[in-house]
């Protein structure tokens, strides 16, 4: 029923507790992707299941331990981000980078709700992001209800931003974040949006490509949250021509991820 | 059998820019999609003073057309809602209608929608609770309402046996709870998780799901998705009847 186009998906989760990724759930996760045309998978982490809100150093090693065997069993699908708590002493979150990206190969960092994307104690984190020239992505959401721990507003992404103008960051939820959220970072040129969070409103998807530009707005579904099929329908159903339609699906999160460009 | 979307708003919805169509432009884009028939409410009528004011210009607007079944929006807190009712049904050619307890301020207990029921079961017309419009952490900071509780509508439609209800806006996580009114359905509009379709049928049976859309508040391609699921997910024949089969047996009983 969709047209089929390759896609790549930067927001993805997984939430079956345990040392090892459940066997099901990567196959079912994979399988299902592949139907909707989603080729690669950026996993965020196991974050619900595994952590909670304020993760401890024993459960972001296990959430990003996890994510490399995910990485290691299915490669030509599944794409890591380290998961960090900048709660955590800097030798750790040095330490826990070097593991997950320079040893483990992941290709960015996932910052949630620890801690306020304003909190001082991101900077070792961001120093980390420019010297390896990765991306972060970090959780945001303009809510008027439901607020979990120390969530941060896409304000205070505009913040991080201005502080770190070489890292690239990668705000989460624009449904969340909503039209208050992308005209905060519109001027903040490292600064992407991914079309993720909340009910598949219509209209906000054209409204963001017309503030940022083709070249800033990346398909991520939530998974398992969310529907991958839903998530990358809105998507497709977008009033956007193809040609806009192919960078937010692959070719703006290829750019960011340096995923090879082989001819479609 | 063609889609049959049972949620189509028409008139205009004050938080969203550009999110009106007139009945044409809808019934063009949903063509276009492959939807043979619509379930059209008034969203003005959510926020006009007097409802009726939405119900009119939109149907107006909307003539013989057969694509659309007219769904009426009732305030029942009106004096004349009674009135209200049977212009919707004889001179509107509404065929079903819908109710707004949170946004027009009563609970489902109120004794004015049993009688409301007791007419429209007259007339074999079912009752749609709209139980929200939007995501509620999305309100507008002056203006947040409450989903209404779908507690309240098993209840009522427990109370009211013969009467047909359909749940419009329910959350994934809410379905289960409407399990135990055999008389209430429930549309798509706002239900998703990883399988939407199968744990939607898991959680409410394959006989009482309906396909809605909430065009054009949110992405048609993005509900008509949550039908497009791979093989082996969910029977053939479930997804057939949440196409099309269970909205007929829900408007004609
Ligand atoms: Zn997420």
């Amino acid at each position: 029923m969709q047209q089929r186009s390759r896609a790549i998906d930067v927001h993805t989760h997984l939430n079956t507790p345990g040392p090892q990724p459940s066997e099901e759930e990567l196959e079912r996760a994979i399988r299902t992707a592949r139907y909707y045309g989603i080729e690669r998978l950026v996993l965020l982490g196991n974050l619900t299941a595994m952590g909670g809100p304020d993760p401890s150093m024993a459960d972001v090693a296990a959430i990003n331990s996890h994510t490399l065997r995910a990485m290691a069993r299915y490669p030509e699908t599944y794409i890591g981000f380290c998961y960090v708590n900048p709660a955590h002493p800097v030798s750790f979150l040095r330490d826990e980078i070097d593991r997950c990206v320079v040893q483990g190969g992941m290709k960015g960092l996932k910052l949630w709700i620890a801690v306020k994307a304003t909190d001082p104690r991101l900077e070792p984190v961001m120093e980390a992001a420019a010297e390896l020239q990765i991306p972060v992505l970090h959780h945001a959401w303009y809510k008027q209800t439901v607020f979990i721990y120390n969530e941060s507003t896409p304000a205070e992404i505009a913040e991080l931003a201005r502080r770190f103008p070489e890292v690239p960051i990668v705000m989460a939820h624009l449904t969340g974040c909503g039209a208050r959220g992308v005209l905060d970072v519109a001027d903040r040129p490292n600064v992407y949006v991914d079309t993720s969070g909340g009910q598949p409103e219509s209209g906000i998807l054209e409204y963001a490509v017309g503030q940022l530009g083709p070249d800033r707005v990346l398909y991520g579904s939530d998974w398992p949250l969310r529907d991958f099929g839903v998530q990358i329908g809105r998507v497709r159903d977008a009033d956007l021509p193809a040609d806009v339609l192919e960078r937010l699906l692959w070719r703006n999160a290829a750019r960011l991820l340096r995923i090879e460009e082989d001819a479609p | 059998m063609k889609l049959i979307d049972v949620s189509v708003f028409g008139g205009s919805w004050p938080f969203r820019a550009h999110a009106r169509r007139t009945p044409e432009q809808l019934k063009a884009y949903l063509t276009a999609r492959g939807v043979g028939q619509a379930w059209l409410a008034s969203a003005s009528a959510v926020f006009y003073p007097d409802p009726m004011a939405g119900n009119e210009e939109l149907f107006a607007e909307t003539g013989e057309e057969p694509f659309f079944i007219k769904v009426a929006v009732i305030d029942v807190t009106l004096a004349t809602w009674e009135r209200d009712l049977t212009n919707c049904f004889e001179r509107l050619g509404c065929l079903a209608v819908k109710l707004f307890p949170n946004y027009h301020g009563y609970g489902l207990d109120d004794p004015r929608v049993l009688r409301l029921v007791a007419l429209c079961r007259e007339r074999r017309a079912p009752v749609c609770i709209q139980v929200r419009m939007m995501d509620e952490r999305g309100h507008h900071t002056l203006m947040k309402v409450p989903a209404v509780p779908v507690e309240q509508v098993v209840a009522l439609a427990q109370r009211a046996p013969g009467a047909r209800f359909l749940v419009c806006g329910a959350y994934q996580g809410e379905l289960h709870r409407l399990r135990e009114a055999g008389n209430v359905w429930a549309d798509l509009s706002f239900v998703e998780s990883g399988h939407t379709l199968r744990v939607a049928v898991n959680a409410l049976g394959a006989q009482r799901l309906v396909f809605g859309s909430h065009t054009p508040l949110h992405s048609f391609g993005a509900g008509a998705a949550k039908l497009d699921v791979p093989p082996g997910d969910v029977e053939p024949d479930t997804v057939r009847r949440i196409r099309a089969e269970n909205a007929l047996s829900l408007l004609r009983g």
